[in-house]
């Protein structure tokens, strides 16, 4: 979602040297598309990798059942 | 099998007759009471843990939140949406125990012998639902399960365990709290009963719901452990007084049903033993929210879902090749239960 929003950005959008006293109207607005984009990416939370660490039958699995390293045996 | 103070199969039991002697119609007219009220039992004793249902598949974790931005005249925030739902399925099953009940079987066993081997059928189809809800209770992991039975037959379910750190999404809280779905589990650990370990097992489940009353089960070998802990507050014994000085529970404890009963107060949650726990594991859930666990009946014909006979010729129900009861149970309401395991330092599932 963040790769696609930083394509989409026009030159006026562009991050602007800090000696800029004053941010125009269209540089604002891409402070708040740029936050509201962060929150869309926490939201769209896509991964799918299971965590967890269980012990199911004598074997460290996780959330899947699927075999993992122990921590303790290393 | 006892039913209150009175016993539907009393009558039977008495008879030394053969079933065909005393005949079969009246024998099966007694055995269905008690079938019946067996099946009705069940049901009841699931209550709020167990919901009983026909579909195969729900839609889960669905609540989210939005987020507001600030922006001026020409400001325009991206597009946000709620995370997708979670599909949670439910297995269906078929569990039968084989009688063979043949007319020569009727002829040379009295109605006793026969009460008696129905009384040791409604004691394992028992069991067996127990077996299940506890097996759907303690294994954290997510299982795929072919559905044989279902309709359409032989798709691949996805059974969920309680919240397990799977990275799948999860409802807010009632306060818009939000939860991380690749950490946050409901399978907690300690290697021994502290009270941040049982405090832990009562806010995982509380922080899920706005309302309800939080309930641990424990085992009666845990009993002297949680009585232990400091801040518990023990129901009192009737044959004691209250003192009037003092706060104490008024709810009295149940002194005769030695493994089925509540026990006191941990903090906001109430205490209970129950006979099909497992020593050193906790079960917690919220009574007054929807049930975390899902019972699944066939959908065609939800009735097979209840033990009964299976017999070929409805005239004679009694001479039937199989008892069988097809149901299957699986975690619903995923955040809504959560199982403290206080005899190891990761969560290590009991063997069932």
């Amino acid at each position: 979602m963040a790769d696609d929003s930083k394509q989409d950005q026009t030159p006026d959008e562009q991050p602007q040297p800090t000696d800029v006293p004053q941010q125009t109207p269209a540089q604002q607005a891409s402070q708040a598309f740029a936050e509201s984009a962060a929150a869309a990416e926490r939201l769209h939370l896509t991964t799918t990798v299971p965590g967890g660490k269980y012990v199911v039958d004598g074997q460290t699995v996780n959330a899947n059942g699927e075999p993992v390293a122990d921590d303790k045996k290393k | 099998m006892a039913y209150g103070t009175l016993s539907s199969l009393d009558t039977l039991l008495s008879i030394r007759q053969s079933v065909l002697q005393f005949g079969e119609d009246r024998a099966w007219e007694s055995i269905q009471i008690a079938l019946d009220a067996h099946n009705a039992q069940l049901a009841d004793m699931l209550g709020s843990l167990v919901e009983r249902t026909t579909d195969t598949r729900r839609a889960y974790g669905t609540g989210d939140t939005k987020t507001f931005d600030e922006v001026d005249q020409y400001g325009q925030p991206d597009v946000q949406k709620i995370t997708a739902g979670i599909a949670v399925d439910f297995p269906l099953r078929r569990y039968v125990n084989n009688v063979q009940w043949t007319r020569q079987w009727l002829m040379t066993n009295s109605v006793a012998q026969m009460v008696a081997e129905i009384n040791a059928i409604l004691d394992g189809d028992r069991q067996n639902v127990i077996k299940q809800i506890k097996r759907a209770i303690f294994n954290p992991t997510n299982t795929s399960f072919v559905d044989r039975l279902g309709n359409p037959a032989n798709i691949t379910l996805n059974l969920k365990a309680f919240l397990n750190a799977d990275s799948a999404a999860v409802p807010v809280g009632p306060n818009g709290e939000t939860f991380d779905g690749t950490t946050h589990t409901h399978y907690l650990a300690n290697a021994t009963l502290t009270t941040a370990a049982a405090t832990s097992l009562i806010v995982a489940v509380q922080e899920h719901a706005n309302t309800g009353i939080p309930q641990i089960f424990i085992s009666s070998a845990d009993e002297a452990a949680w009585r232990a802990l400091s801040g518990f507050q023990a129901y009192i014994d009737p044959r004691m007084t209250l003192n009037a000085n003092a706060n104490q529970p008024f709810i009295r404890s149940n002194i005769s049903n030695i493994y089925n009963r509540a026990i006191g107060l941990y903090g906001n949650a109430q205490i209970s033993i129950k006979p099909w726990m497992v020593a050193g594991y906790a079960f917690g859930y919220i009574e007054g929210q929807p049930a975390p666990l899902a019972m699944r009946l066939p959908q065609l014909n939800p009735d097979l879902g209840d033990l009964q006979p299976v017999f070929d010729d409805e005239r004679y129900p009694l001479r039937s090749r199989t008892w069988e009861r097809q149901m299957g149970v699986s975690v619903w309401q995923r955040q809504l239960g959560a199982v403290l395991d206080f005899g190891h330092s990761s969560y290590t599932a009991p063997s069932i």
